[in-house]
């Protein structure tokens, strides 16, 4: 069933992440799969790294360990870290392979501890491949202590089971018994310990406390961390003499691994961190060493992206003040796109959306007296030779860990193939796709499966350190996303951006007026078609033909004497036997201002009043009290059985205010009344 | 809702407007290249005709030359727009929303003629910085109160602060700066003496959908190789027979670089149909031009064989 040690060290297939970055990564990630069904309000990661005596490790193995190497090797004890989860299911299911039967499932015991190498097939988790977990193994000698508290059958049940994988042919391998360096132990068998009393000695001997009260998890304790977990400062520089990771000091987290792992799990899973508004699950409660990680703490990359994160869905957008606010950034500077494809979907286009928003050294708090890192430097650390004027662009799936914070110069990236401005700050950029999209038919049936959505297939595009998306052989789906959303940010980093220089613009006119016919490209040699009317013509702007419905006012003549305007006005009445109402605003772009929005908006004296007004028409009774007014308003009633299709003329006269600076239009326009508001 | 916006002061009406009589005559220039601007005042202009001119490079000179402007004195005076004592501003105004602009050019200024009989001649400018213009806009004549001087009583009801907009004299002119006329991907770099003379690079993600232009694909011309300056005849736009070699050789690449592309459906290609491609894509480009050609896509041999004619015919058509 098993592989050797030394196969599954080398599975994970990223020896380019510093390994408390991986385990960072894979233990959140399993706990945040592993969360309550149905979802609680909250998943809990708390991280303590701490010193430990080899013998009090060594001791929890009564045989089948070498402790003569162990002691050779850490003479003076060690450090172990202790990943501790609650808020989720623990390690249930069944406790030993034979115990599986047809279609029941394995539970997360057997594919976590004992199913080192297998992959898994739940589309929702974080993870695909099963691999990621080696990198327990990578981090210390290869020791790791499960303990886990499920609830089975309305009772809570308590399970403890260490595991080793290492390399078989290591001279200082710990254990000789099994040709293939993977062994277990725990009750007969290699089965986990389910004894309460005497897993609680064991724990109590490593300082682990047990799960009480109603709390179910699981802790994984690593002892015997290795020593190489973070770059030291001189191998973080490269040979380059000029290298800037020469004359800038190591980041205050690489002084140990508790800070390290502060950061590293502020770099993948900011966008949940303390978020009640994440959409993917339960919010995610971390602490390192007891202190508990708030998103106001975290460093200002990782809450813009975690705002960004947050306002990707106006409507889940909850009100309160996030990053971006404080850092006064409105809701026009961020960039919101869907990002769509054509021919891949079921039903509509859009694979996701990709926001992004440029920041400034302040806005992120580099100046004194903050001081903070820059966000090359709280990404890639100090080791990278890092291209610091590239958008920096994250991308997730819906469990909300970051696959990767992608900066790089391939101009189908996902930040686009233009740089940033020399000097003028930073971009940081989120793609966060539309999870449930079912994939079309033609795309499923290159996948070989019926039940693809584009979360799924993005999973299976991962590789097992989840840390880049690679399209199957034949799909084009991944690339296309990256580049559309490189393009969005090109868009938004350059809206103005100049057309390449050696762009041959009278040879490209007159070769495409020889070969093509308009359309392909938006030359102003040819007037653009509006989209609405492919012929090309404008639409009529006023109808013709026909009685209207509504009244219409139009002016007939305008006198202007000093301070006032006399106005002849025509009303053409429409349908229907509501009183007309003339009214007075004043005009701007934007529309009409009427002198309640004037006065609720604090404008000050309202510039125009109605002085006096009368209808002309001869026929109109005069006796009767056809006209009512006030300074904004004439009311027109009707003064006989059927006002259908009349024209009643009138003149009324507007008066100026004193103050006006002369750009100020007064207008007017018509209206039923509705019959509700009709005066008593 | 329609509404009738009343200006505070007399404005131009049509009857003015109509007996303030003058005949523009608008050029556009830059520094670096003619605009090409084809069209006629008071309707539409296009730019870029023949023409090097790039918006994003190019700064665009507008300037309106008026021999003479007739019954000036119209515009004065109680039955005018302003005081007879006042002084007008005469101003090309540039407009485009989708440019998010709004300027006004050096003015000339206008004064109650002497003689009202006499024509007043103007000459305006306006200087369109390059790299500001997108979209579409319009140009026009704006006349606005420069100075009310001194009303007399009869002239109570005349706008008096300066800068007030009496309207537009004429009509306006609609300027297309980005339309619907077509590029083909051509640039031309420096690869180096002893590269070749030309290169197909393509970079698109979905042809179906990526735009036929330099974004994605593009003839690039080695401007440093021997041979570059046989691609055209100096001062004539006319095909050379070594260009009519790279723009057939191209073509043949292009169209087979398609054929080999994934999910893209070729043999619709080759029957000059775009199948749901988007507008303007790169299929849509090369569908067209299947059908324009009448390019024979059944295999290589005759690919190219039948661009050759297609090429060569349009370039004799040149001549």
């Amino acid at each position: 069933m098993q592989e050797c040690g030394s196969a599954l060290l080398r599975a994970l297939q990223n020896e380019s992440m510093i390994p408390l970055d991986l385990l960072a990564r894979e233990a959140v990630q399993n706990s945040l799969d592993a969360a309550s069904k149905p979802a609680g309000s909250e998943v809990s990661v708390d991280v303590t790294i701490r010193p430990h005596a080899t013998d009090v490790v060594a001791n929890l193995f009564e045989s089948g360990i070498d402790k003569e190497v162990l002691f050779r090797l850490f003479p003076e004890g060690g450090s172990l870290i202790e990943i501790r989860d609650k808020g989720t299911e623990g390690l249930t299911g069944p406790i030993r392979l034979g115990d599986v039967s047809r279609g029941t499932p394995r539970g997360n015991l057997l594919k976590l501890v004992y199913e080192v190498g297998r992959t898994r097939s739940d589309e929702t988790a974080g993870g695909s491949w099963g691999l990621g977990k080696t990198c327990y193994f990578r981090v210390g000698v290869g020791l790791v202590i499960y303990y886990s508290r499920i609830l089975l059958n309305n009772c809570f049940e308590e399970r403890l089971v260490a595991c080793l994988v290492e390399n078989e042919s290591d001279e200082n391998r710990l254990q000789r018994d099994s040709a293939t360096g993977i062994a277990w132990w725990g009750g007969e068998m290699g089965v986990p310990i389910t004894d309460s009393a005497k897993i609680a000695a064991l724990l109590r001997s490593i300082d682990v406390q047990p799960y009480v009260g109603e709390d179910t998890g699981t802790a994984i304790v690593i002892p015997f961390l290795r020593a190489d977990l973070i770059p030291r400062t001189e191998e973080a520089a490269s040979e380059e003499p000029d290298d800037i990771a020469r004359r800038e000091p190591m980041p205050w987290w690489y002084k140990d691994y508790a800070s390290y792992m502060r950061v590293a799990l502020q770099r993948w899973f900011c966008s949940r961190i303390d978020n009640s508004q994440f959409r993917g699950g339960p919010a995610l409660v971390v602490s390192v060493n007891g202190q508990r990680m708030q998103t106001e703490r975290m460093q200002p990359v990782f809450q813009v992206l975690q705002s960004l994160y947050n306002r990707l869905d106006p409507q889940a957008f909850l009100c309160g003040e996030d990053y971006l606010d404080k850092c006064g950034v409105g809701a026009t500077d961020v960039l919101n796109a869907s990002v769509d494809l054509s021919k891949v979907f079921r039903r509509g286009t859009s694979a996701g959306r990709i926001t992004a928003v440029r920041l400034t050294a302040e806005q992120l708090k580099m100046l004194p007296p903050e001081n903070m890192p820059d966000p090359y430097r709280c990404i890639f650390g100090p080791q990278e030779r890092v291209m610091r004027d590239r958008p920096l662009v994250a991308f997730m799936r819906a469990p909300g860990m970051v696959i990767r914070w992608d900066n790089s110069t391939d101009p189908k990236g996902w930040g686009g193939r233009e740089l940033l401005p020399d000097g003028h700050g930073f971009l940081v950029g989120l793609f966060v796709p539309k999870k449930d999209h079912e994939l079309n038919d033609n795309v499923r049936e290159r996948l070989r499966n019926l039940d693809q959505t584009l979360e799924a297939y993005l999973r299976s595009c991962e590789r097992a350190d989840h840390h880049q998306w690679v399209d199957h052989t034949g799909l084009t789906i991944v690339s296309r996303i990256r580049s559309k959303a490189g393009n969005a940010i090109d868009k938004f980093n350059a809206p103005v951006a100049a057309r390449p220089q050696g762009i041959a613009l009278r040879t490209a006119r007159n070769i495409a007026d020889k070969l093509l016919p308009a359309g392909f490209g938006h030359d102003g040699r040819v007037p653009p078609v509006p989209p609405d009317r492919p012929d090309g013509g404008y639409s009529p702007k006023h109808r013709s033909g026909g009685k209207q419905s509504f009244p219409e006012l139009a002016v007939t003549n305008v006198l202007h004497g000093e301070g006032e305007i006399r106005i002849s006005w025509r009303l053409h009445w429409g349908k229907g036997q509501a009183y007309r109402q003339i009214l007075l605003g004043v005009d701007s772009e934007s529309g009409v201002i009427s002198y309640e929005k004037w006065t609720k908006e604090g404008l000050g004296q309202f510039p125009f009043m109605i002085e006096r007004a009368a209808i002309t028409d001869e026929l109109a009774p005069q006796g009767l009290d056809v006209l009512e007014m006030n300074s904004m308003v004439l009311m027109v009633k009707p003064w006989r059985p059927d006002m259908d299709g009349a024209t009643v003329n009138g003149e009324l006269t507007i008066r100026m205010s004193g103050r006006l600076d002369g750009n100020l239009r007064p207008v007017l326009h018509t209206a039923a009344l509705q019959e509700m508001e009709k005066p008593v | 809702m329609k509404r009738s916006p009343i200006p505070p002061h007399p404005v131009l009406n049509m009857t003015l407007i109509e007996q303030v009589e003058f005949d523009p005559v608008v050029t556009f220039a830059s520094y670096r290249a003619d605009p090409g601007a084809r069209g006629k005042w008071g309707e539409q202009y296009t730019l870029g005709h023949d023409s090097d001119w790039d918006p994003d490079r190019d700064e665009l000179k507008v300037l309106c030359n008026i021999d003479g402007i007739r019954n000036v004195g119209l515009l004065f005076g109680p039955n005018g727009v302003a005081p007879r004592s006042a002084t007008l501003l005469l101003a090309l105004e540039w407009c485009s929303s989708d440019s998010g602009w709004r300027i006004l050019g050096e003015p000339a200024l206008l004064r109650m003629p002497e003689q009202s009989a006499i024509p007043v001649p103007t000459q305006l400018l306006l200087t369109l910085p390059a790299n500001t213009l997108r979209g579409t806009g319009s140009l026009s004549l704006q006349l606005l109160l420069g100075d009310a001087g001194a009303p007399k009583s009869d002239e109570k009801g005349l706008a008096r602060i300066p800068g007030f907009r009496f309207g537009m004299l004429g009509s306006d002119t609609h300027l297309v700066i980005d339309g619907d006329g077509s590029l083909f991907p051509v640039v031309v770099e420096s690869f180096g003496v002893d590269e070749p003379l030309w290169r197909f690079t393509q970079d698109w993600s979905d042809p179906s959908e990526d735009e036929f232009s330099t974004v994605w694909l593009s003839l690039s011309l080695n401007e440093s190789h021997p041979d570059f300056p046989l691609l055209r005849e100096r001062g004539v736009e006319r095909w050379t027979p070594l260009f009519c070699q790279v723009m057939a050789s191209w073509l043949a690449t292009f169209l087979m670089e398609l054929k080999a592309e994934p999910g893209v459906e070729f043999d619709a290609i080759a029957l000059g149909r775009p199948a749901g491609a988007v507008r303007g894509s790169i299929v849509d480009a090369a569908a067209s031009m299947v059908k324009r050609g009448n390019l024979d896509c059944s295999s290589h041999g005759e690919l190219i064989n039948s661009i050759q004619i297609w090429i060569d015919a349009t370039a004799r058509e040149m001549k």
